[in-house]
């Protein structure tokens, strides 16, 4: 798993990856140094719970991929069913490009996640 | 011969776009202007109209891509040549030369990188800390990040202990801690000035308003954390050019764009919060809600989500929120944020995704026209 995370990074403006479960909770990192990989995950995941929550209210569900850009950077969450997969990558990325990487990596990690449930 | 007459045509075409972007009140034909350039070869031009279009837009999104594109492609060298000036020589002259010239793009987090490297060397030159607190309370002024705003304030007090008597720098704190609300330290600050510059009009301005404020009750890093939390400061200056919801004819104005936005191809419906302006469009239609109305469900998610993702972007540390997708099997939601303001557009069809997010940054960009925020009685 943190070999596909390390793949992925090595895409340029490609800052960061990790894998978080629903809750909140860190299963693999590769996070550039200054950034906190507890803390992400459990802001991740709190952004996640309250936008489902409130994609439901509209009548809306099964979220598979979010896209926040910000002005130092953008994160992308794809869910990997069981968990999710949050890239953090520099705000100037392309990511028409870079959506295909993540892509393969989300679907090699999906793939890791079944073998190991 | 030919080259000859397209350099005519080219001309030609650049003077219509140029005398039609100067009138357009969204940044579509400045945009419009800069791939033109582009397209012609003319990088240092096109460079120049995104600036000059940045001016008019601060919040196009566009725009600034395109300035950082065109400055990243014009001034590597410069930049190569005074990084490598540094190496060297590393003097406070070379430090801030490299910061100015990043400053001169509006390339905030480039220059507040450098100046963390300038003040590490040169934290006792008093030019060198005045300078990085104009770029990190810059940022604290694009961001609402509060550890910028407590830098900047530490830089700027460093700078009153290298130079007691220096008027910037107790003018800059003074703006500073009004800007938060911390009113006590801001009026210390505003006397100093005065004491060193009885004929400082901006203070003498500045004391009047001051002089009727209250007393802040909070300390200053509860202050700053408001202010991130919120997205806005709790004293604002008076906003010269600007579209008050509330002025007469540009509540109307906004509610238009914003139908003809809800009518593009893909896009099933759109919501809009804009100073106290709540609407909602649908195929054309539109519904303003008032204040006492139960929002449409619409409404209520983009002002939560934008809240929500405004603060988890600053404590993740990426900066500021702008915007934001979200994508399922059935559609996709598209969510654009500046400051409190947030637009908001439901639709179906990801390949609609590219049109429909440029059309709603030109008219959130072409909203939040203003050089400065309006002020609170």
């Amino acid at each position: 798993m943190i070999d596909v995370l390390k793949r992925l990074c090595t895409n340029p403006g490609f800052l960061g990856a990790m894998v978080a479960t629903k809750d909140g909770i860190v299963v693999k990192s590769h996070l550039q140094a200054g950034m906190d990989d507890d803390a992400s995950a459990a802001l991740v995941s709190a952004l996640l719970t309250s936008t489902t929550s409130l994609l439901g209210n509209v009548g809306l569900a099964g979220m598979e991929q979010i896209v926040l850009r910000a002005s130092r950077g953008k994160i992308v969450v794809a869910d990997l069913g069981i968990a999710y997969l949050v890239v953090v990558a520099d705000r100037n990325l392309d990511l028409d490009s870079g959506m295909l990487e993540i892509k393969s990596a989300s679907k090699a990690l999906s793939r890791i996640g079944r073998i190991a449930v | 011969m030919l080259g000859l007459f397209k350099r005519v045509l080219d001309v030609g075409q650049t003077h219509r776009v140029r005398r039609r972007a100067r009138i357009d009140s969204s940044p579509r034909s400045t945009i419009e202007l800069c791939a033109l350039l582009q397209r012609q070869g003319r990088l240092l031009a096109a460079r120049e109209a995104a600036r000059e279009g940045l001016i008019r837009f601060p919040y196009s999104l566009e725009l600034r891509q395109i300035l950082h594109a065109t400055w990243k492609r014009s001034s590597s060298q410069v930049v190569k040549s005074l990084e490598g000036r540094i190496v060297t020589d590393d003097s406070a002259g070379d430090h801030l030369q490299l910061v100015a010239h990043y400053l001169e793009f509006g390339e905030l987090d480039s220059a507040a990188e450098a100046c963390q490297r300038m003040v590490e060397r040169h934290g006792q030159n008093l030019e060198v800390v005045l300078v990085a607190a104009e770029v990190l309370l810059g940022r604290f002024h694009r961001d609402h990040v509060a550890e910028d705003g407590s830098l900047g304030l530490r830089c700027l007090l460093k700078a009153v202990e290298i130079d007691p008597k220096c008027v910037r720098a107790h003018w800059d704190l003074c703006n500073t801690y009004y800007y938060i609300g911390a009113v006590s330290k801001a009026v210390f600050h505003l006397y100093k000035v005065l004491d060193e510059s009885p004929d400082h009009s901006e203070a003498r301005e500045l004391q009047k308003i001051l002089d009727r404020l209250p007393l802040e009750r909070l300390e200053e890093a509860e202050l700053l954390r408001r202010v991130e939390e919120s997205d806005e400061a709790k004293f604002r200056v008076e906003s010269q050019r600007g579209q008050d919801p509330r002025e007469p004819g540009v509540r109307g104005a906004i509610c238009s764009h914003l139908e003809q936005v809800s009518l593009m191809a893909g896009v099933e419906k759109t919501a809009l919060s804009h100073r106290g302006l709540d609407v909602v469009s649908e195929r054309g239609s539109r519904k303003i809600f008032e204040a006492n109305e139960v929002p449409d469900p619409l409404l209520s998610f983009a002002t939560t989500f934008r809240r929500t993702a405004s603060l988890s972007a600053k404590r993740m540390g990426i900066g500021a929120f702008e915007e934001s997708e979200m994508c399922w099997s059935g559609g996709w939601i598209l969510a654009l944020a500046v400051g409190r303001s947030v637009l908001l557009v439901k639709g179906t069809g990801s390949q609609r995704i590219p049109i429909v997010r440029a059309e709603a940054r030109n008219f959130l960009a072409g909203l939040t026209i203003a050089a400065t925020e309006a002020v609170d009685d």
